[in-house]
């Protein structure tokens, strides 16, 4: 049988749909289904699923006794684990730190911007696409360049830095540049768009007429918000805060760019140098299989809790 | 001669004079334990009008995906102009569908919609058979147009054109007017029973509009949990309705139960004690077996006499008297119930003639015709077919 | 109307600031490319149209943007087929494991791009393989595949069944519902998905870094470049990037919407 012939019989859209038409357990055969899916699954598999679990075996591995930089042997060695950790937990605990305040920071200041875009601006097409337009556009430009440009606008002789300490928010000797702060501000500031677009789909979905509805039951705007718009957008919440959260936490380039060799190392950093410069692949393995881990146990935790049933 | 009686050779199995278009055998279509259609078996003649009328969930729907080969039997066999099509994908089966979303293509033109048969096909002439189609529905001068740009009536008309156009052995419409209002509802009902009187093509109508069923088709099945309950033309199934879903479900009946406690007239007429009245039900209008019978009159054939007053004609059953509990005003007629102690509430229809007008809380009795009395089975269910604010959707 | 304006002018407020805190170094990254700059172009020395004037003057620019578009349109070929093709099954077709190929196909979005670097990296690795454009192309599909499938089942969701349906009902073979009906019904998110995945290459580093041995894509050549000192150029390239972004966006939103209209 035809691998499109099983979708042409299948009739039933899985997922998240709009009032299909209930037309029962569709005649879609398995087998033909399954061919579909071959090319991509094998993809993922062969280039996600075995590197990942090369990594997991890598993070095991034990030095060559008398061998040289780089030289490892494969072994079950589970020390690796505490030793690294408690070599490096700092690092994790304020990578977490950073890109948990960022992503509070990217929700604070996008969720205005999506909201004017798509409640806002509504019914005025022309205006709604030209602000989509600035918000993805800069997606284009090099990251890097705009990580740099933040390097330079918050130099110690810039204007920010010098107007900041002239109204008294920084101390006379107080640095945005190469601190903790300006870390974070390129962090919120990278991963903005994730943020934005998100809210904005979600928002763009909803119905006005609930906001109608929300003011003929004598609620006030901030109540109607607090009630109505808050929760319906919430899936857009939570794809927002996970697109931010996600990159930030792994993210160097902020952290290298923007910090300093001491208070602001993440943990990105580390394994890139202990990969390219020390050569220590355990080592690297083992916070990267730490990474990935903690990421998925907060994220599955925080997806249940957010009540989202399908995220993608 | 109409414009779409050109040559039929390419038409994959044009209907043939006599014979039947449909026959579903034996067929049961199973989720789980649930059997939507159970055991269904129903034969279409060539060129019919036919209606599959039923509530929301009866089966009706599913029947006829699973003629058009939109959706797996369990059990039985479909056969469409003498050939057995019942492993026949859909793409290879002479059946065209007009959906109750329309399922217009929304990127090609209205235009394309219709030819898009014809071009899977390899017909000739495409362009001008689909506009012939369109000339049909009277919507040429739209053959430019994207169907977002059309009103519904309109994308229904597209709907039918575009199936119409292939020339089935059979044409299916699943409810395809529900999504109209009333006046364009009617309006669209004259005219596809004035195209399938045109062009020839067997019809199946599915619908849960009993008014509807009855005005277009020549025979319609009744449907109910995935069972036919009767199949009959519309005077017949109105008149003689055989089990009480479809005295209720067609139209409305007032149904009261009794006991048949004499035969008279040689047998042609039963005597049927309804709480100590004798009323008079034609034997050839009760299908009871045994004693035991629901008595039904429909609502139109019932007269209001004033509670007391002189006798009726020998012919006409009498009940009362009761009292007027509601009196509605519907333009045609005007519908009152009535309460008759110890027997039940009836619906009574009197059309708007000039006639008195009786006010709630008036004594009446009512009266009919006898011969236009008939009798179901005791042990039916009095309030079957009827709807109830309770029930689902 | 206005009880449901959400603090009059507060919000609008805010979100404009939000809107010059996202484009502050964008104009800063567009005005120094003008800048007449020595080694370095950190300091403002005057206004010049040199960089503009040769965009490929600094070495190894022109061949790392180049590197970057091959990259970049390869790997978006490839995701967006994959991709489409993973979506359709999943949203279409019934078959145990489904929830299964969902979650394989969420994991890698949930990976912090530096665990996907080091994974490959391991992997390429422990295989001896040379590492160049074939392991970066490898890797940029890799990570935007998950993205493709993600946008591209969102607008199959949208697509009515009775559709595909439909076109059976009309004697279509499947395949010719699908190219028929389906396809041109998806092309827009098709597009939009990759659009997602080639902006989403061209603009990675951490995984290129992390997988391209020798080979230069231009995000690679500005962070080499950073301690040194980034060349105008740089600045040009980024700055008409972000110009033909702007053009190719408005454009979009324009013929969709005479689509629309039409």
């Amino acid at each position: 049988m035809s691998v499109v012939a099983a979708l042409g019989r299948s009739t039933h859209a899985g997922g998240a749909t709009d009032g299909a038409t209930p037309t029962g357990p569709g005649a879609g055969s398995g087998r033909g289904a399954r061919r579909l899916l071959v090319p991509g699954v094998l993809y993922l598999v062969a280039f996600f699923v075995v590197p990942v679990g090369t990594l997991l075996a890598t993070s095991l591995y034990a030095p060559v006794p008398g061998g040289e930089l780089g030289q490892f042997a494969p072994a079950l060695r589970w020390q690796n684990y505490p030793e690294v950790l408690a070599q490096f937990w700092p690092q994790l605990v304020r990578s977490f730190g950073f890109a948990g305040v960022a992503t509070v920071a990217t929700l604070l200041v996008g969720y205005p911007m999506a909201y004017v875009i798509a409640v806002r601006a509504r019914g005025r097409p022309g205006l709604q696409g030209l602000l989509v337009v600035l918000v993805v556009a800069p997606f284009f430009t090099s990251f890097i360049l705009r990580t740099i440009a933040w390097k330079q606008v918050l130099a110690d002789d810039a204007a920010v830095v010098t107007a900041l300490r002239w109204l008294h928010v920084l101390p006379p000797d107080g640095r945005l540049s190469a601190a903790p702060a300006a870390v974070v501000i390129g962090l919120t500031y990278s991963f903005l768009p994730f943020m934005v677009l998100p809210l904005y789909a979600s928002l763009e979905r909803l119905d006005p007429r609930m906001l109608e509805a929300g003011a003929d039951l004598y609620a006030t705007p901030l109540t109607t918000f607090r009630t109505v718009t808050l929760p319906l957008s919430m899936p857009g919440v939570v794809a927002g805060t996970l697109l931010t959260f996600i990159p930030a936490v792994g993210d160097y380039v902020n952290s290298s760019l923007l910090g300093n060799n001491t208070t602001t190392v993440m943990i990105g950093q580390v394994i890139d140098a202990r990969f390219f410069r020390l050569l220590d692949y355990p080592t690297a393995a083992v916070l990267s299989v730490v990474l990935m881990g903690s990421i998925l146990v907060l994220v599955t935790a925080y997806v249940r809790r957010a009540g989202t049933e399908e995220l993608v | 001669m109409t414009a779409l009686d050109i040559d039929q050779g390419e038409a994959p199995a044009s209907a043939r004079r006599g014979g039947a278009a449909l026959e579903i055998d034996a067929v049961t279509r199973r989720f789980g334990t649930f059997a939507a259609v159970d055991d269904l078996t129903l034969t279409v003649p060539s060129g019919a009008f036919f209606a599959l009328l039923g509530p929301s969930g009866c089966g009706k729907t599913t029947t006829l995906r699973m003629v058009a080969g939109l959706e797996r039997l369990s059990a039985g066999t479909i056969s469409l102009a003498g050939r057995d099509v019942t492993h026949t994908p859909a793409h290879r089966r002479p059946v065209n569908t007009v959906f109750q979303s329309y399922a217009l293509f929304p990127h090609l033109s209205v235009l394309e919609n219709v030819a898009f048969g014809l071009r899977r096909r390899r017909a000739r002439d495409v362009r001008a058979r689909a506009l012939d189609a369109l000339e049909l529905v009277e919507l040429t001068h739209l053959a430019q147009r994207r169907p977002a740009q059309l009103s519904g009536g309109q994308q229904q008309r597209v709907a039918l054109a575009r199936a119409v156009v292939n020339r089935p052995a059979l044409l299916l419409l699943d409810e395809p007017l529900g999504a109209l209002d009333l006046k364009l509802r009617r309006q669209m009902q004259l005219e596809l029973k004035r195209i399938q009187a045109e062009v020839g093509i067997t019809f199946v109508h599915v619908t849960h509009d009993q008014e509807e069923a009855m005005t277009m088709a020549d025979t319609v099945a009744v449907m109910n949990h995935g069972r036919i309950e009767q199949l009959g033309a519309p005077a017949d199934l109105y008149e003689h309705p055989r089990t009480a879903f479809v005295a209720n479900f067609l139209g409305q009946s007032n149904l009261v139960p009794g006991t048949v406690v004499e035969a008279l007239d040689g047998g042609r007429t039963l005597g049927v004690d309804v709480a100590g009245t004798r009323v008079r039900v034609p034997a050839d209008r009760s299908i009871a077996a045994g004693p035991r019978v629901l008595v039904g009159v429909r609502p139109e054939k019932i007269r209001l006499l004033p509670g007391d007053g002189p006798g009726v004609p020998d012919g006409d059953n009498v009940l009362g008297p009761g009292t007027v509990v509601d009196t509605s005003f519907a333009g045609v007629s005007t519908q009152y119930q009535v309460e008759v102690g110890g027997v039940g509430t009836f619906g009574v229809f009197a059309q708007n003639v000039g006639g008195a007008v009786h006010a709630p809380g008036t004594r009446v009795r009512l009266a009919w015709a006898s011969p236009f009395t008939f009798a179901l089975d005791g042990h039916e269910e009095v309030a079957a077919g009827t709807v109830d604010l309770d029930d689902e959707p | 109307m206005s009880r449901l304006r959400l603090g009059g002018a507060v919000v609008p407020v805010f979100a404009a600031l939000g809107f010059v805190f996202l484009l502050v170094p964008i104009a800063y990254t567009v005005l120094f490319s003008f800048n007449d700059a020595g080694k370095t172009n950190l300091v403002w020395r005057g206004f010049t149209l040199d960089a503009w004037r040769n965009p490929c003057g600094a070495p190894r620019v022109c061949s790392a943007l180049v590197g970057s578009l091959q990259v970049g349109l390869l790997s978006t070929l490839v995701a967006t087929a994959l991709g489409t093709l993973l979506a359709v099954a999943l949203v279409r077709a019934r078959f145990r494991g489904r929830g299964a190929v969902n979650l394989l196909v969420f994991l890698p979005m949930a990976t912090p791009e530096v665990v996907l670097g080091a994974a490959l990296l391991s992997q390429f690795l422990s295989l001896r393989l040379p590492l160049g454009f074939g392991t970066v192309v490898v890797a940029h599909v890799m990570f935007c595949l998950s993205f493709v499938v993600v946008a591209v089942k969102a607008r199959v969701a949208t697509l009515d069944p009775a559709l595909e349906q439909a076109a059976a009902d009309l004697y279509a073979t499947p395949w010719q519902a699908f190219w028929r009906v389906t396809f041109p019904l998806l092309l827009p998110g098709i597009g939009a998905a990759a659009l997602l995945a080639f902006s989403l290459s061209f603009d990675d580093f951490i995984v290129t870094n992390f997988t391209s041995g020798g080979f230069t894509t231009f995000p690679k050549f500005v962070y080499v470049s950073a301690t040194r000192g980034i060349p105008p150029q740089a600045n040009v390239i980024s700055s008409a990037m972000f110009v033909l972004a702007l053009l190719v966006v408005v454009l979009v939103q324009i013929v969709s919407r005479s689509r629309r209209r039409r």
